[in-house]
């Protein structure tokens, strides 16, 4: 159909639209973190209340992302190369936390875990901390980021079939050579994508942290929750230049999923 | 090379409630280069990756050389498995997929680095990829990619060799180029071979020995001449190309067909509603009625391509029924067969079956 | 059954004692905690006017988003999958931002930028119409976080039809207008309504990208979210756990209803469409 008479007046909406939505926000959060001056920014991020921030924000990066890799790529290998009953209800089951709000996923660790929890006394009993502490923010990042590696997986090992790793079984090699000679490197791509992307969510969960921080500053602040503060203290300077650094992650993101599609396409 | 036999005894295998093989019994001889031949559906596949140890039996055993080998892992089974679409590993370099099976030995089994060097310049060289060794799978077309999988699954000195529709992703010509060298590659490294195929061309012209199934049973077995020669049933003939089917009745003294009767070496019951199968090029021609043995026809068309005429045409008995004739291109010029002759037809060779053996 | 490929075992195991330890029980214990505070406790949390205006707010709006995300979700998937122009790559990458943009950084952007005194909140005050702390403001916050769903859902299916439905349909003298609606639209509206639906979901219970534009006035710009979190600021965990349990329950519905429609996707294109959404 002859749609090259409108081919012009839609790339203007598309970006108009995208301009609007995206791009200015984008563009806001460079400008603000520099309106009052490379001096202001340098001291935001490395002032001690945001090098906590971000040291906190990396250990739940670094304690999150290992723990979930590994359940990605289990749940990839177990939903993909076999088949039984209740496979497909599985990898639906996967994706929950994409429907609950992260509120409610903060709100579901203090159930459990905090004073008037299930086992708030026990813990109390022996003198652990969870809700309030570094151990629920970890977890309430982990549920909310849980399906992202599995998610970039699954479809990709699916698509790939078993008869490489089927391959290797009958040239000699046993499981965990097949995995790590035959099907590692044939998902390496996607994996790297979704990391990278479980990371960026991780680093900027809010709804389900801010739940069970407790916000204490210098204590249970990740980067996104000390950055709530500087705004509602109206330093916006400071709070724009911490969000910064979390757009330079996310754009890194974004970037690397252009480059892991255009390796996949390649082959 | 050490080549072993295969014995495979009263393997059966259910999916849930459908049973894809039922209770099958077969000797692959060592050094024999077999096919098991099938349509799709009919379990051949299956078969062949339990015979890798890739599929599990639901009953049965199998073994090599009376070794029973049913639940050893296939990791262990020393077999070469070569899939229709190749199965190469894509990030390694074709000389490092045929190195694989060396690479991933233990220690103690493993080859030198030389050795396995020295192995796979060997191969390459059987399968005719010299100098290919630096190249991705990705790099290759689909012929050299599957005698790159053939390669591989040989590097590991296999007892036995399993291909599966090996030829089936490629081209006509490309395929009937690589199962004239698949043959003569048997010939050189005499490993007992099981391929699967679903072309009958394929099964008769490359194999030793072929097995036909069907919905999980052996159907028939022989060798390529024997197959051929004589069906031993209304599916094979129907499987293995079109044969024209003549409806008839059993006698004393033969098959009445439109009031011919042919002589018949297998005795049917006497009245029996009977099934001939006749295939068009063991039919013959001729312009009179010579003894009783002649059906008479009407050419309605005639269809020469190559050597070969292909001709159509219609009996004038009772069942006025539509039968195909093939004539080489010497004997149609010497009858100056015409569209509209009335002709008689000679059955040279048929095989006749009870016709409830078949109907539903 | 036995299975060939080694692992299975092991790796099902993990699987499903991580899910369990993360989600499942946590999700169990919620659902068993709003079952202990009794139905009067319950009631009361849920018949509270706030939490009508909340519902109200909170369903309006995402509506209105996921409403504005799937004509301009088609239009942006028609302009990718269909042309090639300068700076296609990039706006590619754009649509993705959403997913990769931390919640709260996205909350105080839109603030600054649609505030009285932003940049597009300026040019919109003259003309008397204000979106930061009104319910515009909630919407539009909700739209940027449901933007990449429909996009990333039509593209896939809108690349995978024959063009040359579209050109017969040309041929037999069929207008491009006409052609859309009765050869295209008919094949992409599952595929929209699949992405509308997960974008409706996400912005249900979104709270990080609001919280900031909304300005939560009780009974005006309180999203459901925001009233869990209050609810939990003043210890009242039965009210809290009464409302997410009914959001959970919605949540759940929404997922499903996605997944009947991608499954049904799936099975009239005889193809796996893969979203890369999230």
């Amino acid at each position: 159909m002859n749609t090259k008479t409108y081919k012009p007046l839609l790339i203007f909406i598309a970006f108009l639209f995208l301009t609007l939505f995206l791009l200015l926000p984008l563009l806001i959060i460079f400008i603000g973190a520099f309106s009052q001056g490379f001096g202001v920014f340098w001291h935001s991020i490395t002032e001690p209340a945001a090098r906590h921030a971000i040291f906190l924000t990396l250990l739940v990066v670094v304690v999150t992302v290992p723990l979930h890799t590994l359940f990605g790529l289990s749940a990839a290998w177990a939903l993909t190369k076999y088949r039984f009953r209740g496979r497909q209800l599985l990898i639906t089951l996967i994706e929950i936390p994409f429907a609950v709000s992260p509120v409610i996923a903060g709100l579901v660790f203090i159930i459990l875990y905090g004073v008037n929890g299930f086992l708030g006394e026990w813990l109390l009993a022996n003198n652990l901390q969870i809700i309030f502490a570094v151990p629920g923010i970890i977890f309430a990042t982990m549920f909310v980021t849980l399906p992202f590696i599995a998610r970039e997986l699954i479809p990709l090992m699916e698509a790939q079939g078993s008869d490489a790793e089927e391959a290797s079984l009958t040239l000699g090699a046993g499981g965990f050579r097949t995995f790590y000679h035959v099907t590692l490197p044939a998902i390496k791509w996607g994996l790297l994508y979704g990391v990278i992307l479980c990371s960026a969510r991780a680093i900027g969960e809010f709804g389900a942290v801010s739940v069970v921080s407790g916000r204490i500053r210098g204590a249970t602040n990740t980067m996104p929750l000390h950055v709530e503060i500087l705004y509602n203290e109206y330093q916006f300077a400071a709070a724009f230049s911490v969000a910064l650094l979390m757009s330079l992650f996310a754009i890194f993101t974004i970037v690397i999923k252009q480059v892991v599609e255009r390796k996949q396409q390649l082959g | 090379m050490n080549t072993m036999s295969i014995t495979i005894t009263g393997i059966t295998k259910d999916f849930g409630k459908t049973e894809v093989l039922k209770n099958i019994n077969l000797t692959v001889k060592e050094g024999e280069l077999l096919a098991l031949l099938g349509p799709s559906g009919s379990g051949k596949t299956t078969l062949l990756r339990m015979i890798a140890g890739l599929e599990h039996a639901s009953k049965g055993e199998i073994f090599f050389d009376g070794n029973n080998v049913t639940n050893v892992n296939a990791k262990d089974r020393n077999v070469g498995f070569v899939f229709q679409h190749y199965a190469l590993f894509s990030h390694m370099k074709v000389k490092d997929n045929i190195a694989y099976g060396l690479r991933v030995k233990k220690k103690k089994d493993r080859p030198t680095k030389s050795q396995i060097d020295s192995k796979v310049n060997e191969l390459l060289e059987l399968v005719k990829l010299e100098g290919l060794g630096e190249r991705y799978p990705s790099q290759l077309s689909g012929g050299q990619k599957q005698r790159v999988a053939l390669a591989r699954s040989l590097a590991i000195e296999p007892s036995v060799l399993l291909l599966d529709e090996p030829f089936g992703a490629l081209d006509a010509q490309v395929r009937k180029e690589l199962r004239r060298w698949l043959r003569t590659l048997h010939k050189q490294t005499g490993v007992t071979t099981v391929f699967v195929t679903h072309d009958q061309e394929e099964a008769l012209d490359v194999a030793d020995q072929v097995i036909v199934l069907n919905d999980g049973e052996i159907i028939q077995e022989g060798t390529p001449s024997h197959i051929y020669d004589s069906p031993n049933s209304p599916f094979m003939y129907r499987f293995l190309g079109n044969a024209n089917e003549l409806k008839g009745t059993a006698t004393k003294e033969g098959i009445s067909i439109g009031g011919v009767t042919l002589a018949s070496g297998e005795p049917h019951a006497d009245g029996a509603n009977v099934i001939s199968y006749v295939r068009p090029h063991e039919i013959s021609l001729a312009h009179a009625s010579g003894n009783d043995h002649h059906l008479e026809v009407e050419i309605t068309k005639t269809h020469p391509v190559g050597p070969i005429v292909f001709i159509e045409a219609k009996r004038l008995d009772g069942d006025r029924e539509r039968i195909e004739i093939e004539l080489t291109k010497g004997s149609y010029d010497n009858l100056s067969i015409k569209i509209g002759d009335i002709m008689y037809a000679r059955v040279e060779r048929f095989g006749t079956f009870q016709a409830n053996e078949y109907m539903i | 059954m036995k299975r060939t490929l080694p692992g299975f075992p092991l790796s099902f195991g993990f699987m499903m004692f991580y899910m369990s330890f993360i989600v499942f029980i946590p999700l169990i214990a919620l659902v068993w905690y709003t079952m202990g505070i009794g139905w009067e406790a319950f009631w009361n949390a849920i018949f509270d006017p706030r939490l009508f205006a909340a519902l109200r707010l909170s369903f309006s709006a995402s509506f209105i988003a996921a409403i504005i995300n799937g004509v301009f979700g088609l239009l942006i998937a028609w302009v990718l999958v269909r042309y090639d122009f300068f700076g296609k790559r990039i706006m590619d990458g754009m649509i993705d931002l959403p997913f990769a943009l931390p919640t709260a950084v996205a909350g105080i952007a839109l603030t600054s930028l649609y505030a009285e005194n932003g940049w597009i909140g300026s040019l919109l005050a003259p003309l008397g119409i204000q979106v930061a702390f009104t319910p515009i403001g909630v919407t539009i916050a909700l739209t940027f976080i449901g933007l990449p769903f429909v996009v990333r859902m039509v593209e896939p299916v809108l690349r995978s039809l024959d063009q040359e439905t579209e050109e017969a349909a040309g041929l037999l003298g069929a207008s491009p207008f006409t052609i859309f609606k009765t050869v295209l639209l008919p094949l992409l509206t599952p595929a929209i309504l699949a992405g509308m639906t997960l974008a409706f979901a996400r912005a249900l219970g979104e709270y990080g990208s609001v919280v900031f534009i909304a300005g939560n006035i009780p009974m005006q710009t309180e999203i459901v979210p925001l009233l869990i979190m209050n609810k939990l600021e003043q210890f009242d965990y039965a009210g809290a756990t009464a409302i997410a349990t009914v959001m959970l329950a919605l949540s759940f519905i929404l997922l499903l209803g996605a997944n009947i429609l991608q499954w049904w996707l799936s099975r009239n294109l005889g193809q796996k469409v893969v979203d890369s959404s999230r």
